[in-house]
């Protein structure tokens, strides 16, 4: 495991406590060394990193075509889909999935960390600092000093561009494809290719969508490459392509390469990279860009189970978060998307309520036809059902028994038959009506409410918004389906009967059961519980101190490592204290819990699907255990108010009682906790306790015995 | 002690063990019981704000100086307590236990000094006053119980963080006999009593005369923060409101015995004395000084 992960903060820092830095003070050094630690932990902390992967290999290999063997650069893999890389002053690299997914050949990878390592090698990192604590003391106004940083800021960038164009071309690579890569920065607002989805893609045997739903024309893709700069970080693409322009020109020997490495290397990390967008999309509810994802990896990639539990998870999200009336939080509003994803993005906004809810329904639906023994996509199709059962528009009994295609061609056959009927004499029309009017009791009413494909006049025309009730004419005759859709039902209507039932009680009655049920919630008879890494945040004033939250935290992982839960719940720790022992196992761990909390927390109102259902199975196998619980700390000092400074001085006696009052509410630590549960995805608790005074890790260790005291009762006791 | 009191520690004893049978399982790492041991001090405020209210002194007192057998009148500015309680946690942010209190009532210099008085057997002569006599002030020892409950907000958790604890109780006041006092003065003006002059008497007061108690009511507020310092020990600090009141007892005698080894005026004068300022001193004091800062050591087991 590198050190970068292994070691704490603090441990980073201590090693490095003695480094002046040329042109900073001691004391400047030493604000500067903790600050890049603290702030790079917190992306090496958030999950979203990978080491040891066949990504991470690959451009450490690419990079060491720039620096050689013996670099001290270390490359890692950001798990997100912005279209970036960065480089820090310990020499790490960090290259997001969305820039991996977006390039097209190794050279275009090679300039990259060609830009980034020029940004390391020349020190801008604490160049930077060194202008910014400039540009703050200077006595200019505050739209001065952002153009100014932006000024410095762009300098860096030219000569990182310059620095890094002569190590690429060291390389050996072609020049070519330097200028590409400014396209691929350019255009990384889309995604990483662009194909028209043919609305016949959505056609099945029981779905079809009209192509009247289908917008032809769309905003056609346009970005300026010289847009205003000056308060920008980086210079324009235009600034930027004229001045490599100018170096390019000024070097004779350029090599040829496109690729240094096995060119089915790079296809094949893109691909991983491609994939892991699908992963990052729907890890941030962007279901629509998933979709056209997993659509356009499917061209290379068909029935690839993979993308299609993807899909599945993608159009299970639509349909709750449609059901739960938060769809426009995940969805993007079409004008807003150029080119070829539009036409999705279009047709999610188009579709109403029961049409989105049938056709998300359908298409997990149809992954659940095409691997009906996974355990996923089980788990998945039942999340869509209990979320159709909440749904009060949806009735099985709207749903017509025949496909779309069937209806079509029974409708045009009436619709022939009446054209028929109108050319033949008054005796046959006589005839038809009679035939009507000998319609059985049953098939009448089978005509009036689920026959609507009939033609009863030539002039109808079939009614093509009505598509979605013939899209699930097979799924309603399904006995799984049935019996799934009818316990969820039941199950929710006695949730409801139940409410119905509270809210007829007195006030004083409801009090107590509200009480009653809050000690239940915590009150789980838990044996067991996997601790996900705490963390602790020291507040002074309206600010969090930095220093003090590392120290803070600090004393919180001391506690927590000496820490081992009492006789009657057994705690497993799962954070960087046990990297030591356990290593990348404990890290994936980790990461894979700390991406489901912050999934589950985004919205927390909406019960959410888990992205790596299989990787959370494992862990429970684990451990044993679903129930994660995470400690946030937050000490906090509060200033005195100036106004209250005010009134105690125009009233000095009141300062006699409100003095001593205000001092001791002025500190208090907050211990919140939440305890989730891997296996039903969803919070069980969320408790704070408040205790007013210095934090101290006396106090977080009996906070932590009461938590685990609480959770092992069972609220009968 | 009384057989009152008796009665009222076995009913807060047997309350607190009632309200065991109902404990739950939280606490400071499980433990339930606390017993505390604090000290705490105040500014008498009233005094210091408003010393004198009519004839009334109650900020200064006099302090017998044997050396040259006289009076220093001294500031009375602050005035200290102990306190010791023992409390059972019944619910997360319930305890009930009881509380004990320590603390001295200093009387001020006007007890006797500033109070003037009419005798009818000497009307022959018109009324006489007592001129402006002194007495070394007496102190007071006060020791108050009381049944008490603690709450600390929904959020917090006891005995961590800040509580609110109220009491209601007794207070018993005895003069400290361990102390002498001293006397001086004359019942009669200078210059009335013809050619005999003003009588000055210069006596030692015997304190063993003073042995009756009095009795009164305390309301106690305390609003503290225990902070957790070891696993069985927090340090305490917050401060308390206590407000005393003496119970009336006029007609009854403070002093059964005669305070005076001569001279029978002096001896009636001063029973009367004694009986009804001190009495109405001890009933101030218990105003005086509501507000007192608290710091002691909170052990938890």
């Amino acid at each position: 495991m590198p050190d970068d992960f292994a070691l704490m903060t603090f441990e980073k820092v201590n090693e490095e406590k003695d480094i002046v830095i040329d042109g900073l003070g001691k004391k400047e050094s030493k604000e500067f060394i903790k600050g890049i630690h603290y702030g790079i932990d917190e992306i090496l902390r958030s999950g979203r990193v990978i080491y040891g992967d066949e990504m991470t290999e690959y451009v450490t290999r690419v990079g060491e075509k720039i620096t050689g063997k013996n670099s001290d650069i270390r490359f890692y893999i950001l798990r997100s889909n912005v279209v970036n890389a960065f480089s820090t002053k310990q020499g790490i690299i960090f290259v997001t999935e969305g820039l991996l997914a977006q390039l097209s050949n190794e050279a275009q990878l090679a300039f990259v960390l060609a830009h980034e390592i020029a940004h390391y090698q020349k020190e801008h990192v604490v160049e930077g600092y060194k202008e910014n604590v400039e540009i703050a003391r200077s006595r200019v106004n505050n739209d001065s000093k952002i153009k100014q940083l932006s000024q410095y800021s762009k300098e860096k960038e030219f000569e990182a561009d310059g620095v890094g164009i002569e190590l690429y071309n060291a390389a050996g690579y072609s020049k070519e494809e330097l200028f590409d890569v400014f396209d691929v920065l350019l255009y990384s607002y889309l995604p990483f290719d662009l194909k028209s989805i043919p609305s016949t893609y959505w056609n099945t045997d029981q779905l079809v969508i009209p192509e009247s739903y289908f917008e032809t024309e769309f905003p056609d893709i346009s970005v300026e490459k010289d847009y205003d700069d000056s308060k920008s970080s980086h210079p324009n693409i235009q600034s930027r392509s004229e001045m490599i322009l100018d170096i390019v020109e000024n070097i004779n020997n350029w090599g040829e390469a496109r690729f240094l490495l096995p060119e089915e290397d790079f296809y094949h990390v893109r691909n991983i990279a491609r994939f892991e967008t699908v992963r990052n999309d729907l890890y941030a509810f962007r279901y629509g860009d998933a979709i056209y994802s997993i659509y356009l990896l499917e061209q290379e990639f068909p029935n690839n189970k993979y993308l299609q539990v993807c899909k599945a998870k993608a159009w299970a999200g639509l349909l709750a978060f449609k059901v739960e009336g938060r769809y426009t939080s995940v969805t993007t509003s079409p004008s807003k998307v150029q080119g070829d994803p539009h036409q999705l993005h279009q047709l999610l906004k188009k579709l109403d309520k029961k049409q989105l809810v049938t056709v998300a329904f359908r298409q997990v639906a149809d992954v659940k036809q095409q691997f009906p023994e996974d355990g996923e996509v089980e788990a998945i199709y039942q999340y869509a059902i209990q979320h159709l059962a909440r749904e009060k528009n949806f009735k099985i009994s709207d749903y017509y028994e025949i496909s779309y295609q069937e209806a079509y061609d029974a409708f045009q056959k009436s619709l022939d038959e009446l054209n028929k009927a109108d050319s033949l004499t008054s005796t046959d029309t006589t005839e038809v009506v009679k035939e009507e009017k000998e319609l059985s009791k049953y098939e009448k009413i089978k005509r009036s409410t689920g026959a609507k494909e009939v033609a009863t006049s030539k002039d109808d025309k079939f009614d093509e918004d009505d598509f979605y009730l013939y899209a699930l004419s097979d799924i309603i005759k399904d006995d799984h389906f049935k019996q799934s859709y009818d316990s969820h039902k039941s199950d929710l209507e006695a949730k409801e009967e139940e409410e119905e039932k509270k809210r007829q009680l007195a006030y004083s009655e409801r009090k107590r059961l509200k009480k009653q049920e809050d000690k239940e919630k915590i009150q789980m008879g838990l044996e067991e519980i996997i601790l996900l890494e705490p963390r602790a945040i020291q507040v002074k004033g309206n600010d969090i101190d930095i220093e003090k939250s590392e120290e803070l935290e600090i004393d919180l992982r001391e506690v927590v490592e000496r820490f081992h839960g009492n006789s009657n719940v057994s705690v497993y720790k799962v954070g960087s204290h046990e990297y030591k022992s356990h290593g990348t196992y404990m890290y994936n761990q980790k990461a894979a819990l700390v991406n489901s909390l912050s999934h589950l927390i985004e919205y927390e109102e909406v019960s959410v699907f888990p992205v790596d259902y299989n990787l959370n199975k494992e862990i429970i196998n684990d451990f044993g255990t679903g129930k994660v619980a995470f400690i946030i700390i937050q000490s906090v000092h509060q200033r005195l108010s100036p106004r209250k400074i005010v009134f105690y001085s125009i009233f000095p006696p009141v300062w006699l009682i409100a003095g001593p009052v205000t001092f001791m509410k002025s500190f208090y630590t907050n211990f919140g906790v939440a305890v989730f549960d891997l296996e039903t995805y969803a919070f069980n608790v969320f408790t704070n306790q408040q205790i007013s005074g210095f934090t101290s890790k006396m106090e977080m260790e009996a906070l932590m015995y009461d938590f685990l005291n609480q959770i092992n009762k069972t609220s009968d006791q | 002690m009384t057989t009152f009191n008796k009665y009222t520690l076995t009913s807060l004893f047997l309350l607190v063990f009632l309200a065991n049978t109902h404990a739950q399982n939280s606490g400071f790492l499980g433990k339930k019981n606390m017993f505390s041991i604090s000290t705490g001090g105040g500014i008498r405020v009233l005094p210091i704000i408003l010393p004198e209210v009519g004839e009334v002194n109650n900020l200064n007192y006099n302090k017998y100086n044997e050396s040259d057998d006289s009076f220093d009148e001294k500031k009375n500015l602050f005035k200290w307590n102990v306190n010791f309680s023992y409390k059972r946690l019944i619910k997360r942010n319930l305890a009930i236990g009881i509380m004990g209190q320590y603390t001295t009532y200093q009387a001020s210099s006007n007890v006797f000094g500033s109070a003037y008085y009419s005798f009818s057997d000497y009307d022959y002569y018109g009324n006489y006053t007592i001129n402006p006599s002194r007495i070394s002030s007496p102190k007071f020892n006060v020791f108050s119980l009381r049944p008490v409950i603690t709450l600390s907000p929904k959020k917090s958790l006891l005995p961590m963080g800040i509580s609110h604890t109220f009491g209601l109780g007794f207070s018993v006041m005895q003069m400290n006999t361990n102390k002498e006092y001293y006397f001086a003065g004359s019942p009669i003006l200078p210059g009335e009593y013809g050619a005999t002059g003003p009588l000055e008497t210069h006596q030692l007061i015997a304190p063993e005369g003073f042995k009756n108690n009095y009795w009164g009511l305390d309301f106690f507020y305390s609003a503290s923060i225990n902070y957790p310092i070891t696993r069985f020990m927090m340090i305490e600090f917050g401060y308390d409101m206590r407000v005393g009141y003496a119970f009336p007892n006029r007609g009854k005698r403070m002093a059964n015995e005669t305070l005076f080894d001569t001279n029978s005026d002096m001896e009636r004068i001063s029973e009367r004395i004694l009986n009804e300022d001190f009495q109405d001193a001890l009933a101030r004091e218990g105003m005086f000084s509501i507000l007192s800062l608290r710091l002691g050591l909170v052990f938890v087991f």
